[in-house]
């Protein structure tokens, strides 16, 4: 009965589509909501998100790519001249300045762009295609599911960033490699998850009734079956942005990834490495902000596992 | 046992032909030329194409594969052009010191193996115990500040927390060196924090929630119904069962150190085998990255091999399972003799 009653309750179940629909959404918001530490997160996320998109009108590109040696290591809420645009005018640096004297909010607002766009680019493809194959190899079973599950027993093999640091260090350090390398290693968590779950669900009445209906495997799959795994794919999607975003400032503190003087935080803190006895707020500001988003997403995702489905707790 | 054991060993064999395959690949597509690297700037198109000759780098992709496996014995004189391949444990000479790579690699591992075996000491030692109270006191202040901290140890750079360190324990106190060495323990005290800190969390998170989950099991009930002491249900009855889930945690855990060893290592200057990575990937050393990506990937899938094993030992359902099979095997065959 409690059995029951819990799937009943799940949000991604569509038993009577049109209505039940907005009313899981909104019992999954309730459930969310209560999470005082995931609403947290979610602001912060949200936060980031903004700086991501209006950075341009905080700080120019061009104004926090070019240097001003004189005002190196000045530190934080410090004002100084800077030559700009032809100009002499003075400026606060809120968060001082880094070894060029870039002023380092406006690098950290500009590398949330690169992180952000990082993130969801890797973690929407990685996403995409490995729902897809874990689906197929759920359903259809047999030879194509042990090619697709040995494919991903391999790439699983070679540890996350080891793999993302062999696949950059061959094509050579830019940002789409830096995207391809970080989103070919976030498949296989989604494929195993997905096939997971089809595996759970493709025996139910409800996939016999469709295909009772005459529904292709096409539709069955993408229509009936996906819907229905929602849940795990939707919280290790909001764990893996976060996973990605560190594996990207480690490659780019590593010399591999983004390359200066773009403003990355993982290259910020790289630069900040040789300056850590008098210049330590250009090391501990970009960390910061690798801190806090990592951990905005991991409390999304704990919140999300939690509100999705309980039995999903481990 | 034996029987899942063999199973076992047998399934590392496609895993690591794939690794090596795509390592390999990698290497092939990508497109420096490793003649071109190896030739003075002024080299002729013939010196290059001589010289590629020379390196076996003109034969088809598929040869090429398997001179990296089997290895490849150079038309030249110049023996440092041969090598007996992965299976031997050769392949070539760094072009940058001209010493093997696997020598380097070789000489090099004791100090990360060194380094994670620390690091996964320090990690179990603190995050179960930390795990067990956290589950046994729910929402009590200690089970908040384990919480707090294993959160905020997950979502920290290791990178980033190695450097707070420097500037705390070694540029403010001088307690600690900045730069890590192998022969000086005193040294290691900061990576060791900083490789463990990130798998503290994990583990302690895994043992929180796998106590929990077992804590409201019936059996524990059963267990205090009858009137054992706290202590003894929670050693006895529910550690014992959490244990399982958590020594997986701990031995996907060692892999993942061995990996964050390179980030450490770069950090602290430690002369371990992620800094002979990170410096070959800077210089297009293409031996030396593609044998330490190799040499890494295969010890990962080896240290989870050993975990597989060491897990069957713990997991009586594994046992249970496989001798089940060998039991009932001879019972059917006696039956259909009848």
């Amino acid at each position: 009965m409690d059995q029951q009653m819990r799937i009943a309750n799940l949000p991604t179940s569509r038993i009577k589509e049109n209505q039940k629909r907005k009313s899981a959404f909104q019992e999954f918001w309730r459930r969310f909501k209560k999470n005082k530490l995931a609403v947290a997160g979610l602001i912060v996320v949200l936060l980031y998100i903004l700086m991501a998109i209006f950075a341009d009108v905080f700080f120019s590109y061009n104004f926090i790519t070019q240097n001003q040696i004189s005002n190196a290591f000045a530190k934080p809420l410090t004002k100084a001249e800077i030559d700009y645009q032809d100009k002499t005018t003075e400026h606060l640096y809120i968060l001082g300045a880094d070894n060029f004297g870039r002023d380092i909010l406006g690098r950290i607002i500009h590398g949330a762009r690169v992180s952000m766009a990082i993130g969801f680019t890797t973690i929407a493809f990685a996403c995409l295609i490995g729902s897809a194959l874990g689906a197929i190899a759920g359903y259809y079973g047999g030879k194509i599911e042990s090619l697709i599950m040995r494919g991903t027993d391999i790439l699983l093999a070679i540890p996350n960033i080891l793999f993302a640091l062999a696949i950059v260090a061959a094509l050579g350090p830019s940002f789409q490699n830096l995207l391809l390398a970080i989103g070919i290693t976030s498949i296989p968590a989604f494929v195993r998850l997905m096939r997971a779950s089809v595996l759970t669900i493709k025996n139910q009445e409800f996939i016999e009734a469709a295909r009772a209906l005459g529904a292709g495997d096409f539709r069955i799959i993408f229509k009936h079956i996906m819907p229905n795994c929602m849940a795990p794919i939707i919280v290790q999607a909001t764990l893996g942005i976060g996973q990605s975003i560190l594996s990207a400032t480690s490659l780019s503190f590593l010399g591999l990834g983004i390359q200066p003087p773009s403003p990355e935080w993982g290259n910020m803190l790289s630069d900040a490495r040789s300056y850590i006895s008098y210049a330590p707020h250009t090391l501990l500001f970009p960390g910061l902000a690798i801190m806090t988003v990592i951990l905005a997403y991991n409390l999304i995702g704990d919140g999300l596992r939690d509100a999705l489905d309980p039995k999903l707790k481990r | 046992m034996t029987r899942y054991i063999f199973r076992r060993l047998l399934m590392i064999i496609p895993v690591l032909i794939g690794v090596t395959f795509i390592v390999f690949s990698l290497t092939y597509i990508s497109p420096g030329d490793p003649a071109r690297m190896i030739l003075p700037q002024d080299a002729t198109d013939a010196d290059i194409v001589h010289m590629r000759h020379l390196m076996g780098l003109d034969e088809p992709f598929f040869m090429q594969y398997i001179h990296f496996l089997f290895g490849f014995k150079s038309p030249s004189e110049d023996s440092s052009f041969s090598y007996k391949g992965l299976l031997a444990l050769d392949l070539g000479r760094s072009y940058v010191s001209n010493r093997p790579v696997f020598k380097t690699i070789l000489e090099r591992f004791p100090n990360t193996a060194l380094l994670t075996f620390l690091a996964l000491i320090l990690s179990v030692i603190l995050s179960i115990p930390a795990g067990i109270i956290s589950a046994t006191h729910q929402y009590s202040l200690s089970d908040m500040i384990v919480s707090i901290l294993s959160l905020l140890g997950l979502s920290m750079p290791a990178f980033w927390l190695g450097m707070i360190l420097i500037w705390i324990f070694s540029v403010q106190l001088k307690i600690f060196p900045s730069l890590a060495n192998p022969n000086n323990l005193k040294s290691l005290v900061l990576p060791v924090i900083t490789l463990a800190t990130m798998n503290t969390a994990v583990q302690a998170r895994m043992t929180r929630s796998s106590m929990l989950e077992v804590i409201r099991q019936d059996y524990i009930r059963t267990a205090r119904a009858k009137g054992l002491e706290e202590k003894k249900v929670i050693r006895k009855h529910a550690l014992s069962n959490a244990l399982i889930p958590i020594v997986t945690v701990i031995g996907l855990q060692v892999g993942q150190l061995l990996v964050g060893a390179v980030l450490t290592e770069t950090v602290f200057s430690y002369p371990g085998i992620g800094t002979i990575m990170v410096d070959a990937i800077q210089r297009k050393d293409t031996p030396q990255i593609l044998a330490s990506v190799v040499f890494v990937a295969i010890v990962f899938a080896l240290v989870n091999l050993i975990v597989d094993i060491v897990y069957a030992f713990i997991d009586p359902r594994i046992k249970a399972q496989y001798e089940g099979m060998s039991k009932a095997r001879p019972n059917r065959t006696s039956l259909k003799g009848k």
